[in-house]
């Protein structure tokens, strides 16, 4: 399978079409992918106290990875500290523009196999250990709420979208967050990362922020994140390559590919899409050892 | 900046930031199931739905209950006040139509249900949680009104 964009969009007076919903609930007011998860964000801070260093702290460290990597487009624009995303203007607050995933063109593919015939293919196979779908409601046409539930009776709010899909990889394979090694998670705006860490159990609820200042996302960390520089700094190609990027590195990864930012040994990779300002998000768990 | 502020001269109240928009920005389609909503903004009323049998208040206009689905569901005139549950200060507009800042804002009605608008009439640095707000409209292009909100005095 395979997936791309090849348009170009160089009109800048306004933000690339793919970001402006045209629903009729939210076109008057001017709302964009960046002020709609911006509105997730908040809560998070007014909640939990969550700060815009943390932020930076997340958006510097898969920067610094796309920084590192000849592959990606913002290769060697950097490296960032947290002040540098802080400086950078305010897009949709509390979002700064380096807090935002970039828009870029570019595609991607992905081969899949069955088990019997994977084993006689040239490449290392990576195997599908589980994953799941999770999703709000259509994105973009009502309010992104934090606290949006939905009918089922889990109590899981759209903040936390992708637990249940997390919650079901895991639950599949018999592996828990301890398990993985690596996160490829989707980057589109940096609080998604601290969001999906406590999504998914890699920390308590409300304890992403610090998590992430205490360097456990970067290389050499605990669970380092999006090693390629994601879509902040490798590049976004499009919708529809929006999970099939993430694994393609948690392939590589897995393969001991990569060429930089390998994370040594690594045999378990978490790959994401999605994220709480568009209400859905798909998790899909690899390994290296057939299940 | 030298001189004397606009404050101060002649007593002038400084516009605020935070305003709504002009007439030439994207305006919303009606559709069928909404007319009722858009009919109620022309008329300065905010109005939501209530599912008749359960009293559900459906996240959009539904022709049947997301709870109990039901298929009787009524429009009522909502107090147009509540609180500011989220918003986001833009400064890059998203089509250069839109004068920045603006605040788009998520606002939960005293009635229970929550809605996609706007803060105006104040500063950017004025906006906090659980703020209490109220509801004005504003003509965005034919035939069509916004509702914004502003801060409601505290009681």
């Amino acid at each position: 399978m395979s997936a791309g964009g090849a348009g170009i969009y160089t009109d800048r007076a306004a933000t690339a079409p793919w970001t402006r919903p045209a629903h009729e609930f939210v076109v008057g007011y001017g709302l964009f992918t960046a002020a709609e998860f911006a509105l997730i964000a908040r809560r998070h801070m007014l909640t939990f106290g969550t700060t815009p260093e943390q932020l930076a702290t997340v958006a510097a460290t898969i920067r610094n990875n796309g920084h590192v990597n000849p592959q990606a487009v913002y290769f060697g624009r950097g490296p960032f500290t947290p002040d540098d995303i802080l400086a950078s203007r305010m897009i949709a607050d509390p979002y700064h523009l380096l807090d935002c995933a970039m828009t870029a063109e570019g595609g991607c593919g992905l081969v899949l196999a069955r088990a019997d015939r994977a084993a006689s293919l040239r490449q290392q196979p990576v195997w599908i250990l589980g994953g799941g779908s999770d999703s709000f409601g259509p994105s973009y046409q009502i309010a992104p709420r934090w606290d949006l539930r939905g009918s089922s009776a889990d109590g899981i709010p759209n903040g936390y979208v992708g637990r249940r899909a997390a919650r079901q990889a895991f639950a599949a394979s018999g592996l828990g967050p301890a398990d993985v090694d690596v996160a490829e998670l989707y980057d589109p705006f940096s609080f998604e990362i601290i969001r999906q860490l406590e999504a998914y159990g890699f920390c308590a609820e409300g304890e992403g922020g610090p998590f992430v200042a205490d360097g456990h996302i970067g290389p050499g960390g605990s669970i380092p994140v999006t090693t390629d520089g994601g879509l902040m700094s490798f590049s976004h190609a499009g919708l529809s390559a929006q999970l099939l990027q993430r694994i393609i590195r948690g392939v590589e990864q897995l393969r001991g590919n990569c060429a930089t930012r390998q994370v040594p040994g690594a045999e378990v990779a978490i790959c994401s899409n999605g994220g709480a300002g568009a209400l859905f998000t798909d998790v899909l768990l690899l390994g290296r050892e057939r299940p | 900046m030298s001189g004397p502020s606009r404050a101060a001269v002649g007593g002038e109240r400084r516009e605020p930031t935070l305003r709504p928009q002009p007439a030439g920005i994207p305006v919303p389609s009606p559709s069928r199931l909404s007319q009722p909503y858009w009919d109620g903004c022309l008329a300065g009323e905010l109005r939501f739905q209530r599912c008749d049998v359960c009293g559900t208040i459906p996240a959009r206009p539904s022709p049947i209950c997301p709870h109990c689905h039901g298929r009787s569901l009524s429009w009522e005139r909502s107090g147009g006040t509540g609180a500011l549950y989220s918003w986001t200060v833009v400064w890059r507009p998203q089509h250069p139509s839109f004068r920045i800042p603006y605040a788009p804002a998520i606002i939960e009605l005293d009635e229970g249900w929550f809605l996609m608008s706007a803060m105006v009439g104040c500063e950017p640095e004025d906006l906090d949680a659980g703020l209490r707000v109220g509801v004005e409209f504003h003509p965005a292009g034919e035939a069509i009104a916004l509702p914004y909100f502003h801060r409601e005095p505290e009681v």
